[in-house]
C-alpha cells in the first residue's frame, strides 16, 4: 500500500517466505529464538524479557502478556497447557488468517517459547474450520517441525519436549471468547466461565493454562531474538510495537497493514488505505468489531492505542478497521453489530440474552421511523446496564456500537426519531423518491430500469412514481441522467 | 529427514536451508517468482495466474526460474500479485495481474528484461 510506510513485526515473513516451507522460515532465522531460549535462558529469563517489551493482547483487551505467562509459571500444576485463540470471529477480519496462511511456524515456535517459560508441554491451536487454506498450512508446520525435532520429544537433543495439536472451531463467536474456547475444547458448549480464576491459574481442564491471541505469538520470536529494549523501540510507551489493521469498507486501498501504534488513524486511512472510494466523505471509522464503536472525523488524528480508542468509546479489538462514507447510516450500523450479537449470544446470562434483544428492538423501531424520544434514553441506559451485568466480554461490550454513534451521531438519531428522516438515505422505511417535472425529459430510462414497474408515463411527458408500490432500490435515481429524480 | 540434535545443527541447517530457498542469496542466479496465494490472492486467481507463469516459462525454454507460492502481500485490492526476485536487485511487485499480464511478465520482464510498468505497484514496507 503506497503513501505511509509499513513496519512489519508480525507479518515479517507474510509475503516473503513460502509458508509451507520450513526452510524458508528456518533461513530467515525462524527457530532460532527457541534455541536461544533453551539453550541460554531460564524460564524466567523469557518470562522476564516478554514483561519488559511492553507487549499486549492483540486479540481484543490489551492484557500485558507478560504477566499472563508469569501467572501461568507460578501456578503449581504437573500439567500446564498453552492455547491459541485462532478462532478470529469479528466480522470483516482477517488479520490472523494471514499469519497462519502466511507464517503458520511463527505461531508454532511462540507457543514453544511460551511452553518452554511456563512449564507446559502441550499446546493447542483452536482454529475455526472456516479457515480451510489456514488449517492445512498449520498442519503441515506441525508436521515439518515435528519431523526436524523443533516441536516433539526432547526439542535439539535438549530436555525441553512440547507438542502441538489443531482443534476446530465450528463458527460460534462466543467461542473466540476465552474461557468458552477452552470448554469448547474440552467437548462442552461454548459457554463463557465466570472469572476468576483465570485461565493462567485454572484453565482447560482446570489446569494452568496461558491463552493468547495469533498476532500477539507472532511478535514472540523477535523479541526474544532481538531483545526487549529493540521492540520497545516501535510504539509508544504504554502501547510498544505494532498492530495489523484488516483494512476494509469504503476505501481505495483495501488490506492488511501493519504500523506502529501511536500511528494517527487518518495515516491509514487517506494514506495508506489511499481515501474514501468514489470521492465520498469520511464519515467514520469502526473500530474494535461488534465490541467496538464509531470514530468520526473530528478524531481522525487520534493516534491508535489501546487507551485513546477506549477514550473514545470505541476500542482495538483484534484489528478489524472498517471505513463508512456519508451514505451509511450510523443507526443501520449500530442495527447490523447488535444483529451479530445478538443472534451469536450464547444465553447462559439474563442481561445478554434479553437486554440484547430488547435493544436490537429499539433499534429497529428507530430505523422504521417508529422510535421516540424515550427510545433515545431507553437506549442509552439498557445498554450500560447490560455492559455492567454481563456475565462474559460479549455482552460486556455488544451495547458499545449502539452507545458509540448514539454519542458521536445523535442528530442521526434524531433525525430518524423526530423527522422520520434517514439522512444518509439508507432506512427503507425512512426514505421515498420522487421525479422533478421541471427536469424530467420523458426518456424513459427510470421506468424500463425499475424493477418493480411502478413508474408511468410515456415518453417525453413527466414520469411519475407509484409510492404504494415502489420498493426504494433507487436504481431509477441511478439510472437517471438529468437528475431529474431526487430523494424525499 | 534426520531430527536435529543441537543449536548447531539447526544453524547448520539454516546455512544449507538459504540455497535452497525462495529467498535468494547474493551471488544466485536463479529468478524467483512468488505468486501471493494467501486466501485474497487464490480467490482472485492467483492459482491460475501461477499455472500460466509456469506454462509460458516452459514454452519459452527459460531456465533457472522457480515459481513459489507465498502468503498475503496486504495488498488485496490488487490482487492476484506477481513479485519478481533477482539477487542484487529490489524485487518488482506486480499487482491486479490477468492471464496476458502474467504473460507479459514472462515475455517483457523475463526474457526482454524490461518490467511491464503498467502493472509495477509501489511497495513501501520495512521489516526490522
Ligand atoms: C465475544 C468475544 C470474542 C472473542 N473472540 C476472539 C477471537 O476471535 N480471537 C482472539 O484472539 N480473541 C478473542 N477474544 C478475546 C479472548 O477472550 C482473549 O482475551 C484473548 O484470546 C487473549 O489473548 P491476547 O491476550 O493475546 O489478546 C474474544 C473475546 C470475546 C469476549
Amino acid at each position: 500500500m503506497s503513501g505511509v510506510s509499513q513496519t512489519r513485526i508480525a507479518l515479517r515473513n507474510c509475503g516473503v517466505i513460502d509458508p509451507e516451507s520450513i526452510n524458508d522460515y528456518i533461513a530467515t532465522d525462524g527457530y532460532d529464538a527457541l534455541a536461544k531460549a533453551i539453550f541460554t535462558l531460564t524460564p524466567d529469563d523469557v518470562v522476564d524479557i516478554v514483561k519488559k517489551s511492553g507487549l499486549r493482547g492483540r486479540g481484543g483487551a490489551g492484557f500485558p502478556t507478560g504477566i499472563k505467562w508469569e501467572t501461568a509459571k507460578k501456578s503449581q500444576s504437573d500439567v500446564k497447557y498453552v492455547l491459541c485463540n485462532a478462532d478470529e470471529g469479528d466480522p470483516g477480519a482477517f488479520m490472523d488468517r494471514s499469519v497462519l496462511e502466511g507464517d503458520p511456524h511463527s505461531v508454532l515456535e511462540a507457543m514453544a517459547l511460551c511452553g518452554y517459560a511456563i512449564g507446559a508441554s502441550q499446546g493447542i491451536i483452536y482454529v475455526r474450520a472456516e479457515y480451510p487454506l489456514a488449517v492445512k498450512r498449520l498442519q503441515i508446520a506441525i508436521d515439518q517441525a515435528t519431523d526436524l525435532g523443533l516441536l516433539g520429544e526432547n526439542i535439539l537433543g535438549s530436555s525441553f519436549s512440547f507438542s502441538l495439536r489443531l482443534y476446530f472451531g465450528a463458527g460460534a463467536f462466543v467461542c473466540g471468547e476465552e474461557t468458552s474456547l477452552m470448554n469448547s475444547v474440552q467437548g462442552g458448549r461454548g459457554e463463557p466461565r465466570i472469572k476468576p480464576p483465570f485461565p493462567a491459574v485454572a484453565g482447560l481442564w482446570n489446569k494452568p493454562t496461558n491463552i493468547n491471541n495469533v498476532e500477539t505469538y507472532a511478535n514472540i520470536a523477535p523479541i526474544i531474538r532481538n531483545g526487549w529494549e529493540w521492540f520497545r523501540k516501535f510504539g509508544t510507551e504504554k502501547s510498544p510495537g505494532t498492530k495489523v489493521f484488516a483494512l476494509a469498507g469504503k476505501v481505495n486501498n483495501v488490506g492488511l497493514v501493519e504500523v506502529p501504534m501511536g500511528t494517527p488513524l487518518r495515516s491509514i486511512i487517506e494514506g495508506i488505505g489511499g481515501g474514501i472510494r468514489n470521492g465520498r466523505r469520511y464519515k467514520a471509522v469502526q473500530t474494535g468489531g461488534p465490541s467496538g464503536g464509531c470514530i468520526p472525523a473530528e478524531h481522525l488524528d487520534t493516534p491508535i492505542d489501546y487507551e485513546s480508542l477506549i477514550s473514545l468509546g470505541s476500542m482495538m479489538g483484534s484489528g478489524g478497521m472498517i471505513v463508512m462514507d456519508e451514505d451509511d447510516c450510523m443507526v443501520n450500523i449500530a442495527k447490523f453489530y447488535l444483529t451479530f450479537t445478538a443472534e451469536e449470544s450464547c444465553g447462559k446470562c439474563t442481561p445478554c440474552r434479553i437486554g440484547n434483544k430488547r435493544l436490537l428492538e429499539i433499534l429497529d423501531r428507530i430505523t422504521e421511523g417508529e422510535g421516540t424520544d424515550n427510545d433515545l434514553e431507553e437506549l442509552d441506559i439498557l445498554g450500560n446496564i447490560i455492559k455492567d451485568t454481563a456475565l462474559c466480554g460479549l455482552g460486556q461490550s455488544s451495547p458499545n456500537p449502539a452507545i458509540s454513534t448514539l454519542r458521536f451521531f445523535r442528530d442521526e438519531y434524531t433525525a430518524h426519531v423526530k423527522d422520520k428522516r434517514c439522512p444518509a438515505g439508507s432506512c427503507k422505511k425512512l426514505i421515498g423518491f420522487k421525479i422533478l417535472a421541471d427536469k424530467c425529459t420523458g426518456c424513459t430510462v427510470c421506468a424500463r430500469n425499475c424493477p418493480a414497474n411502478c413508474i408511468s408515463g410515456s415518453i417525453k411527458k413527466v414520469h411519475v412514481i407509484d409510492q404504494e408500490k415502489c420498493i426504494k432500490c433507487g436504481a431509477c435515481l441511478e439510472k437517471c441522467r438529468f437528475k431529474a429524480i431526487v430523494r424525499g | 529427514m534426520p531430527k536435529l540434535a543441537s543449536w548447531d545443527e539447526l544453524k547448520q541447517h539454516r546455512e544449507d536451508s538459504k540455497s535452497r530457498t525462495s529467498l535468494l542469496s547474493p551471488d544466485s542466479n536463479r529468478i524467483v517468482l512468488a505468486v501471493g496465494e494467501a486466501t485474497c490472492g487464490i480467490a482472485a486467481g492467483a492459482k491460475e495466474i501461477a499455472a500460466v507463469l509456469q506454462s509460458e516459462i516452459e514454452n519459452k525454454g527459460l531456465e533457472n526460474i522457480s515459481i513459489i507460492a507465498t502468503g498475503c502481500y496486504g495488498m488485496c485490492y490488487a490482487e492476484p500479485m506477481v513479485e519478481v526476485r533477482e539477487a542484487g536487485k529490489p524485487s518488482v511487485y506486480y499487482g491486479y495481474v490477468t492471464e496476458s499480464v502474467a504473460k507479459s511478465i514472462v515475455a517483457r520482464h523475463l526474457v526482454a528484461g524490461s518490467p511491464v510498468e503498467e502493472n509495477v505497484l509501489h511497495v513501501e514496507v520495512q521489516i526490522p
